[in-house]
């Protein structure tokens, strides 16, 4: 039986979870590549309180390593020994979530040993330093950031003015395992960037990202980021948008929920800005 | 003697202990046949030039080989005629049985292919003008619409043919394009309901009632679609009415135009392909003028990005469905 070692960092203080995982032995036998991986995730907000980061961290390395065996092919049973580092993970994970109330800790429980029963045999291990976890997070950090900039590289991009204003970024639908608050932290960052590249200094006020969600029925989500402020405008789009549905005004982040598409909604937005203007 | 009177001997610089005999005979040969070899190759590459290019481009190569054997045919006759062959040497009636042979051979895909045929048939001046309107008849009668009510018949333009636009009318519309030739649409006659309650023309009184109205914007773009080498134009009147509706709507004024001071149709194709998220920074390099254009009236920002008023042009074009169609112009 081959050995997985498999970790988990980051989450509780942030809303991104890493995992990675390792195979040792002779598995990849054909292949020079290991059998590895790194990988991150979102939580919702909600989630990241507890041990819940790292039991959706350790489900979503479990679901990785099951989709990299079933592609290669491999149909062997793998011991994979799982670094825990909270005691309450060790109690959760030993007794397989017995006792638990909260469904959404149920569910996952039932999942992750549904995941670990099918590759193999899940062992518990108390890590002697979380060094390596700490490593880990940095190594896997620079994904989400490479996923983020890949994301708006191929998203619709315009300017709401020639000097300053805002910059409005429609974002593809297969974008929604990056939540929108990071996407246009990292949209003004590259915009910052690139105004030093072309040493030009043109005000840049903030972002807009929208992004369409298709589901049953299909909402729209606009985000609306500025450090110097954005409440004027959001407050404008919501008044002006004829489907606005909800959302969350403040001064430097709203967000806008509404049931226009992405189109109606970048017609609404030419529309407030020239309101704004006026 | 020959050599005396002769005016074609020449003497080498080595003091006429040599001298090439070149007569004038053979001068006429080796241009007629120099005209007919050109003729065969440019004739090959303007087939596989309509073979391989876009439907809608117009084929230089065909173009070169058709205008090629015209001018052999005009510069035998006239060479010919003035100086009759007395000896024909081996090497050219040799050279003439090749080239005509391959030059038959070329028929053959003229022929036979209908991409080449219609290459050959538009570059090939008094061809196309006789055999469009056959065509455009032929094609009324199968569908059994009138000539007059086929094209725009919303708007009643007819349309122009764009095969009678002789390649010499390449010019820059600014400069070369005098402003008292216009081009010509023609208002069709609405029919008139006859008793039965059927549409009914009169086709002796049609002519009559015919009008002339001049659009030179068209005009222009039609140059502009000629200078540019397309084979055909993307744009039917119909379309390109709505197209400057919609400008001149979305921007609010008399903006499009194909003058220099108004938003041209490069501009619009610029911005279609800006949309369409193309690598900006070398359209910004390659297409300068017309980026300046879009900068002018704010439809852009410095950075190639759609500004507000950008956004809403696009966005009229799409509900119009003429977006693609300028992405598809060539710039």
């Amino acid at each position: 039986m081959r050995k997985v070692i498999m970790r988990v960092g980051g989450g509780r203080s942030g809303r991104l979870v890493y995992w990675a995982y390792l195979v040792y032995g002779d598995v990849w036998s054909g292949e020079n590549s290991q059998l590895s991986s790194t990988g991150f995730r979102f939580l919702r907000r909600k989630d990241k309180l507890g041990i819940a980061c790292y039991l959706f961290g350790l489900r979503s390395a479990l679901r990785d390593l099951l989709t990299d065996m079933e592609r290669r092919g491999i149909h062997e049973q793998y011991l994979v020994r799982f670094y825990y580092v909270d005691d309450r993970l060790f109690n959760v994970l030993s007794r397989w979530g017995y006792g638990l109330r909260d469904p959404l800790f149920i569910g996952l429980m039932n999942e992750i040993r549904h995941l670990a029963n099918r590759i193999g045999l899940l062992d518990l291990a108390r890590p002697k330093s979380t060094y390596i976890e700490e490593i880990l997070r940095i190594k896997a950090s620079s994904q989400p950031y490479r996923r983020a900039r890949e994301i708006i590289r191929r998203a619709r991009v315009w300017d709401s003015s020639d000097e300053g204003g805002f910059v409005v970024c429609k974002l593809p639908s297969e974008s929604e395992d990056i939540p929108l608050e990071f996407l246009a932290k990292i949209l003004l960052k590259e915009e910052a960037r690139a105004e030093k590249r072309d040493k030009r200094h043109r005000d840049l006020k903030g972002a807009i990202v929208i992004r369409e969600c298709k589901e049953e029925k299909p909402l729209t989500r606009a985000l609306f980021y500025s450090p110097e402020g954005c409440g004027e405008v959001a407050r404008v789009f919501s008044l002006i948008d004829p489907q606005y549905r909800g959302g969350r005004l403040a001064a430097r982040k709203s967000l806008c929920v509404t049931r226009s598409s992405a189109d109606e909604i970048e017609e609404v937005l030419v529309e407030v800005f020239d309101a704004c203007q006026a | 003697m020959s050599s005396v009177d002769n005016p074609w001997n020449v003497e080498g610089s080595w003091g006429g202990s040599m001298s090439i005999e070149v007569t004038v005979d053979q001068v006429l040969q080796s241009i007629l046949a120099g005209a007919l070899i050109f003729t065969a190759v440019a004739l090959l590459a303007g087939i596989v030039e309509a073979l391989r290019a876009k439907w809608w481009r117009r084929s230089r190569y065909m173009r070169l080989g058709v205008y090629s054997a015209i001018c052999t045919i005009l510069l035998a006759a006239a060479l010919l005629s003035a100086y009759p062959l007395k000896n024909v040497s081996q090497l050219f009636l040799s050279t003439l049985s090749y080239v005509s042979i391959i030059l038959l051979a070329e028929l053959i895909p003229i022929v036979a292919i209908d991409r080449v045929r219609g290459a050959f048939i538009c570059e090939t001046p008094l061809l196309s003008d006789i055999l469009k309107p056959l065509e455009r008849k032929s094609e009324a009668k199968i569908s059994g619409i009138r000539p007059s009510e086929t094209a725009s018949s919303d708007l009643g333009f007819a349309e122009r043919d764009p095969s009678t636009c002789d390649a010499h009318e390449v010019k820059r519309p600014e400069e070369e394009v005098p402003l008292t030739s216009h081009i010509e649409v023609q208002l069709s006659r609405i029919a008139e309901p006859s008793e039965h309650g059927g549409r009914q023309t009169k086709p002796q009184s049609v002519n009559a009632c015919w009008k002339t109205i001049v659009d030179p914007d068209y005009e222009m773009y039609c140059r502009w679609i000629l200078r540019k080498g397309l084979f055909l134009r993307e744009l039917e009147y119909r379309e390109f009415v709505k197209l400057k509706e919609v400008v001149n709507q979305v921007l609010r004024g008399d903006v499009f135009g194909m003058a220099g001071s108004k938003l041209g149709f490069e501009p619009l194709c610029l911005l279609a392909r800006i949309d369409t998220m193309e690598d900006v920074e070398k359209l910004k390099r390659s297409y300068r003028r017309p980026f300046q254009k879009l900068r002018k009236f704010k439809l852009v920002s410095d950075r190639g990005r759609l500004m507000p008023r950008g956004v809403r042009l696009v966005k009229a074009l799409k509900r119009e469905g003429l977006i693609e169609k300028l992405r598809e112009h060539p710039l």
